[in-house]
């Protein structure tokens, strides 16, 4: 027997933060939530209101819910930052996570 | 006294009799089309792990697609001069470039992978609309049967973790794991090769970058190209080669599930 579970759209992008789940770069800028900036970390593709919040904040606020390791270094837009930076609307913060290389010796 | 309802199963017509009066007669692709829908089960994962835009069981396999929306990340990307194709010596840079949408088309057996994995990109959300674009990506190549496949060969044993662990694994594997050449080394092809003159922004990683960092939205008006299909086409085909379906036309068929159904009773009798 086979079974089919189709998410729709919606329910991938619900509204509230800081549990938000929105689509990060949409083709319409104008649907993007406002003074957002977006988290990556290792699986975790989020967007989350934090503008004006140094990376030492966003790190104490989202550290436990999604397991960043406190020694994670911090990316914005791809460059290094120290916790004092501040995050501005459209920053992209990542917290750096390596996990060795594709491919294998056949 | 009330006789009982026998069900007769001839060629491909079921007939319900009661004695010796035919009550209903209906062809055994309807029957087995109405016993699909009274048969309604949940996902076996429950709540639907995050990302998770289809699922699709077949008895022990199920066969997902995941989907990663647009950002920006880095990525570790081989060097123009590495002198090893990939492995311990293999010499990385790291780039910020944009994805579109990304989605990840992955069959499990007993929660385990399968081979079948595929990744193709999209410039919206999954709706009603679900036709694929061909990647740009290293690692990710046409070969085992596959268009798009993508290689997860360095993933850890998922079968012991659970779904939501495991989607978050495969992400992960996906985006952190260096790409490299071994592609174009086992399966002779990367859509990396194939795509490097597709469009000069993503020509190369370097252009790729100083796209991202001006606009990263460019990566949605990139003209990829179609890959002809679509994530049913793709993810059922995928799920075809995993377990066969099995067919229920005739009475033939129908005798050869009740034997294994039989011996899977069998089989399961302590």
């Amino acid at each position: 027997m086979e079974i089919v579970r189709r998410r729709s759209a919606e329910e991938t992008t619900p509204t509230a933060p800081p549990r938000t789940r929105t689509a990060p770069l949409p083709v319409d800028p104008a649907a993007a939530v406002p003074a957002a900036v977006q988290v990556i970390w290792g699986p975790m593709v989020e967007q989350f209101a934090l503008v004006g919040m140094t990376v030492r904040d966003v790190r104490a606020l989202l550290q436990r819910p999604y397991n960043i390791p406190a020694d994670a270094p911090a990316l914005v837009n791809g460059r290094l930052v120290n916790a004092g930076h501040q995050l501005v609307a459209g920053d992209v913060l990542e917290f750096a996570h390596r996990s060795g290389e594709k491919g294998a010796d056949a | 006294m009330r006789r009982s309802v026998e069900v007769h199963v001839t060629d491909d017509q079921v007939v319900v009799r009661q004695g010796r009066s035919k009550l209903v007669t209906a062809t055994l692709t309807d029957v087995v089309r109405e016993i699909r829908c009274s048969a309604h089960r949940a996902p076996s994962c429950g709540i639907l792990p995050r990302g998770v835009r289809v699922w699709l069981e077949r008895d022990n396999v199920i066969a997902v697609v995941i989907e990663v929306p647009p950002h920006a990340r880095t990525v570790r990307w081989i060097a123009a001069d590495s002198r090893a194709a990939f492995g311990p010596r293999a010499r990385y840079v790291e780039y910020f470039i944009a994805f579109p949408y990304v989605e990840l088309l992955v069959v499990f057996r007993d929660g385990a992978l399968t081979g079948f994995q595929q990744l193709y990109y999209r410039r919206s959300a999954l709706g009603s609309d679900e036709s694929l674009l061909l990647p740009n990506l290293y690692n990710v190549a046409q070969g085992y049967r596959q268009q798009c496949w993508v290689c997860l060969a360095n993933l850890r044993n998922l079968g012991p973790l659970s779904w939501s662990d495991k989607v978050d694994a495969v992400v992960e594997h996906v985006f952190t794991a260096a790409f490299n050449r071994s592609s174009e080394m086992h399966e002779g092809n990367s859509w990396w090769g194939a795509m490097k003159d597709l469009d000069p922004r993503v020509g190369s990683p370097e252009a790729w970058q100083e796209a991202t960092r001006s606009n990263p939205h460019f990566i949605l008006e990139v003209p990829w190209h179609s890959a002809a299909t679509t994530v049913t086409q793709e993810l059922t085909t995928m799920l075809d080669h995993v377990v066969t379906p099995p067919t229920l036309h005739c009475a033939t068929d129908l005798a050869g599930i009740v034997t294994r159904a039989r011996a899977g009773a069998n089989g399961r009798e302590p």
